[in-house]
C-alpha cells in the first residue's frame, strides 16, 4: 500500500457573502501525516470535506496523485474519511461495514473475506466480526471505522476529530495506534482536530488555521518553538507574551514597563499585538531560581514573586507576579528531592535568548 | 395480624421514600375511565349477546363457528383485509418520497409540509370524505378535467365502489405513515450517507444498503397502524364503497341497526378485536425490538 499524494491550489469556500475558507495552499507527500489544526470555525473541516467532496470548493483545486478531482462526486473519489462520530452502519455487522467498500466495488467474495480478515488484523479486531456496532465500545468503533476507511487501499486517508468522542487515556492510546497503522502502511493521512497535543504526537506536518487561512504550517517541533505569529503560539500550548517596547541599542530587544530588558533570538511582525512589541516565552523555558542576585550565564532576567501555584502532577506551575500587573507563568518538572516555591516567595525567574521570540507590531 | 404487620412494614418503607413517589398513579384517572365506558360496556355487551345464542359453552362455540365460516362474514373478512392492504400499500408509495421530503427540508418549506400533513386531522372525517365524494363523481372534478382534456370520452366510475373506498381511505389514514415514517428518516445520521458515498457507493446503491434498512421499522410499524385502523374502517367505505365492497365494520352496524342480530354483531366485533389485538401486539413486540437494537 503506497500512500498518494495531494495538492491544494488557492481552495475557497463562500457560504453567500461569508468565506470559511481562503486561498488554502497545501503540498501533502507520500505516506505524511498532516494534520489541519485550528479552533472551532478556522475552516479545518470545511478544508477537509472539500478534499472528500461533500463540499464543493467555490475556486481552486485539489489534485490527487496529480489529478484534479474538483467537480468529481464523493463516491468516485476514491478516499478513505473516518468520521468524528464513526458513522458506522448500525444495521450492518463489523465485517459488513468493512465489506461495505468493497462491496461497492464488487470484488470477488474470496477477496472481500481475504481483505476483511487483513483489515480486522490491521486494527486488532479480529474476532468481532458478526458484532453490531452497537455493542462496541467507543474505541472498538474507531477502529471499525478506520478499518473500513483502509480497506480498499484508498490513497488518501481523511479523519475528521476521530477521537473527539474517546476519554483522555484511550484518545492517547488511539493516537499511538493510528499513528502506528500509517507508518506501516504507509498511508498518507489528513487529520483534523483542535487538540494541539494530539496534532504533536501524530503529525509529520501541522497545518494551523484560523480565520479560514493557513495561519503557520511546519513539523510540530519547529512550529511549537518558533510559531510565526502570536496566534499560532497561544494555540499550540500555554505561552507568555510580555510586552514592552522596542529597545534600539539591539535586534530583538524590548524593554518592559519596569525598565527591565529582554532579548529573543528571532523576530516576527504580528498585527494583533496591541503592545508595540511582545516577548515571546514558553512556561517550560524559564527556570525559577531563589537567589536575588542575578545568574550571568542567562540573558533574560525578571525579577518576581510567586502569586499562584498549581500542582499539576508531573508538573508545578507557578505564576509570577513581575510588577505593573503582568505576570509570568512557569513552568517546572515536579523532579525528585526538589522543594516547591512557596506562595510570596521573592524569586527570580531566568530564561535564555535562545528560546524566546519578539512579535513587533505591524 | 399478618396483614396488619405487613401493612404497617409498607407504610414506614413508604414513609423512608417519601420523595421517590411512582409517578404511575397519575394514569389511574386514565384507566379509571376506560374501565368503565370501555372494558365494562364490551364484556357486558360480549356476555349478554353470547348468552343469547346458547345456553353452554358448546353451544356459543358452534354458534361462533358457524358466524364465522358463514359466506357472508368470510366474504367480508377477505373484502375487508384485501382493502386494507392495498390501502396500506399505496398510502406507503405516496407516503415515503413525501416523508423523504420532509425529512430533507426545514423551515418555511418544512412547516408548509407539516401544515399541509396534519391540518386535515383537524377536519371531520365525514367534511374530508364528503369533499372526495365532490371530486370523484360523476361530474366531479376529476371527471370533468379528464372530459376536457380529452382523455376520455364518457364519466370514469370512481366512487361506489373499491377504488373509491382505497382512494378515500388512503387519503385519511396517508398522515399516519407519513409522520411515522418522517420520524424514522429524521433519526437517520446524514453522516452515514456521506460515508457510504465516501466509500464509493452510487445514489441508488446508498439507498438500497444504507437508507432503505435503516428506515424499515419506520416502513413497518407505520404499515401495521394504517393497517389496524383500516380493518376497523366504516365512515370512508360507507359512503364511498359500493355494495360489494362491505367491510367487517359496515357489517357489524348493519346488523346492530338493521337486523338487530347482536349476537351476530357481538362475535363479529370479538372477531374485529382480536385481529386488531393480534396485530398490536405485534406492532408493540417490532417497536420493542427496534429500541433494544438501538
Amino acid at each position: 500500500m503506497q500512500g498518494g499524494s495531494i495538492r491544494l491550489e488557492g481552495l475557497r469556500k463562500d457560504y453567500g457573502r461569508q468565506t470559511v475558507v481562503s486561498d488554502v495552499s497545501l503540498n501533502i507527500g507520500s505516506g505524511e501525516f498532516v494534520s489541519l489544526l485550528g479552533p472551532s470555525g478556522s475552516g479545518k473541516t470545511t478544508t477537509l470535506m472539500m478534499i472528500a467532496g461533500f463540499v464543493e470548493a467555490t475556486a481552486g483545486s485539489i489534485l490527487i496523485n496529480g489529478q484534479d478531482v474538483v467537480g468529481l462526486p464523493a463516491q468516485h473519489r476514491n478516499l478513505g474519511v473516518v468520521f468524528q462520530n464513526y458513522a458506522l452502519f448500525p444495521h450492518l455487522s463489523v465485517a459488513e461495514n468493512i465489506a461495505f467498500p468493497l462491496r461497492v466495488r464488487k470484488l470477488p467474495a474470496a477477496e472481500i473475506a481475504e481483505r476483511v480478515a487483513w483489515a480486522l488484523d490491521v486494527v486488532r479486531l479480529s474476532g468481532f466480526e458478526k458484532r453490531l456496532p452497537g455493542a462496541l465500545s467507543g474505541g472498538q468503533q474507531q477502529r471499525v471505522a478506520l478499518a473500513r476507511a483502509v480497506v480498499f487501499h484508498p490513497p488518501v486517508v481523511l479523519m475528521d476529530e476521530p477521537l473527539g468522542a474517546l476519554d483522555k487515556n484511550l484518545r492517547y492510546q488511539m493516537q499511538v495506534e493510528i499513528k502506528e497503522i500509517q507508518q506501516r502502511l504507509g498511508m498518507t493521512v489528513v487529520y483534523v482536530t483542535h487538540d494541539q497535543e494530539e496534532a504533536m504526537n501524530m503529525s509529520d506536518v501541522i497545518v494551523i488555521m484560523n480565520g479560514g487561512r493557513i495561519e503557520q504550517l511546519g513539523e510540530p517541533k519547529r512550529v511549537y518553538e518558533e510559531p510565526g505569529s502570536i496566534f499560532a503560539g497561544n494555540f499550540l500550548g500555554e505561552a507568555n507574551l510580555i510586552g514592552g517596547r522596542l529597545h534600539d541599542g539591539a535586534e530583538g530587544m524590548l524593554e518592559t514597563s519596569t525598565g527591565r530588558r529582554l532579548r529573543a533570538s528571532r523576530t516576527f511582525s504580528d498585527s494583533s499585538i496591541r503592545e508595540p512589541a511582545g516577548h515571546f516565552v514558553r512556561p517550560e523555558k524559564i527556570s525559577l531560581l531563589r537567589e536575588r542576585n542575578d545568574p550571568a550565564e542567562v540573558e533574560n532576567v525578571l525579577p518576581g514573586t510567586v502569586s499562584r501555584i498549581s500542582f499539576l502532577g508531573n508538573v508545578v506551575r507557578y505564576n509570577v507576579d513581575i510588577g505593573d500587573g503582568a505576570s509570568l507563568t512557569v513552568d517546572l518538572q515536579n523532579s525528585a528531592g526538589q522543594e516547591l516555591f512557596r506562595r510570596g516567595e521573592a524569586v527570580v525567574a531566568a530564561w535564555n535568548a535562545a528560546d524566546s521570540l519578539m512579535f513587533r507590531h505591524g | 395480624m399478618v396483614d396488619a404487620a405487613v401493612m404497617s412494614r409498607g407504610r414506614k418503607v413508604g414513609a423512608k421514600r417519601r420523595k421517590a413517589v411512582d409517578p404511575g398513579f397519575l394514569l389511574l384517572p386514565l384507566l379509571v375511565l376506560l374501565l368503565l365506558v370501555f372494558v365494562a360496556p364490551t364484556l357486558w355487551f360480549f356476555f349478554n349477546s353470547l348468552r343469547e345464542t346458547g345456553q353452554s359453552l358448546p353451544e356459543v362455540m358452534r354458534a361462533i363457528q358457524s358466524v364465522l365460516f358463514s359466506s357472508t362474514i368470510r366474504d367480508a373478512i377477505i373484502k375487508t383485509n384485501w382493502i386494507s392492504l392495498v390501502v396500506t400499500l399505496v398510502a406507503l408509495v405516496i407516503a415515503y418520497p413525501i416523508a423523504y421530503a420532509m425529512s430533507r427540508s426545514r423551515g418555511l418549506a418544512l412547516t408548509l409540509m407539516v401544515i399541509c400533513i396534519v391540518l386535515p386531522y383537524f377536519t371531520s372525517i365525514i367534511v374530508r370524505t364528503y369533499s372526495w365524494m365532490v371530486i370523484l363523481g360523476r361530474n366531479g372534478l376529476v371527471n370533468e378535467v379528464l372530459l376536457q382534456l380529452g382523455l376520455i370520452s364518457s364519466p370514469l366510475q370512481l366512487m361506489y365502489n373499491t377504488s373509491g373506498v382505497v382512494i378515500g381511505m388512503t387519503y385519511v389514514l396517508l398522515p399516519y405513515l407519513v409522520l411515522t415514517l418522517y420520524a424514522s428518516m429524521k433519526s437517520i445520521d446524514d453522516r452515514l450517507l456521506h460515508a457510504a458515498r465516501s466509500l464509493g457507493a452510487s445514489g441508488f446503491y446508498t439507498f438500497r444498503r444504507i437508507y432503505l434498512p435503516l428506515t424499515l421499522h419506520g416502513v413497518f410499524s407505520g404499515c401495521l397502524i394504517v393497517f389496524i385502523l383500516s380493518i376497523g374502517f366504516f365512515i370512508t367505505p360507507a359512503l364511498m364503497g359500493g355494495p360489494q365492497d362491505m367491510m367487517i365494520a359496515m357489517l357489524i352496524e348493519r346488523e346492530v341497526e338493521l337486523t338487530l342480530n347482536w349476537p351476530l354483531a357481538s362475535i363479529m366485533s370479538l372477531f374485529l378485536l382480536a385481529i386488531t389485538l393480534v396485530l398490536y401486539a405485534v406492532y408493540y413486540r417490532f417497536s420493542n425490538l427496534q429500541k433494544m437494537m438501538g
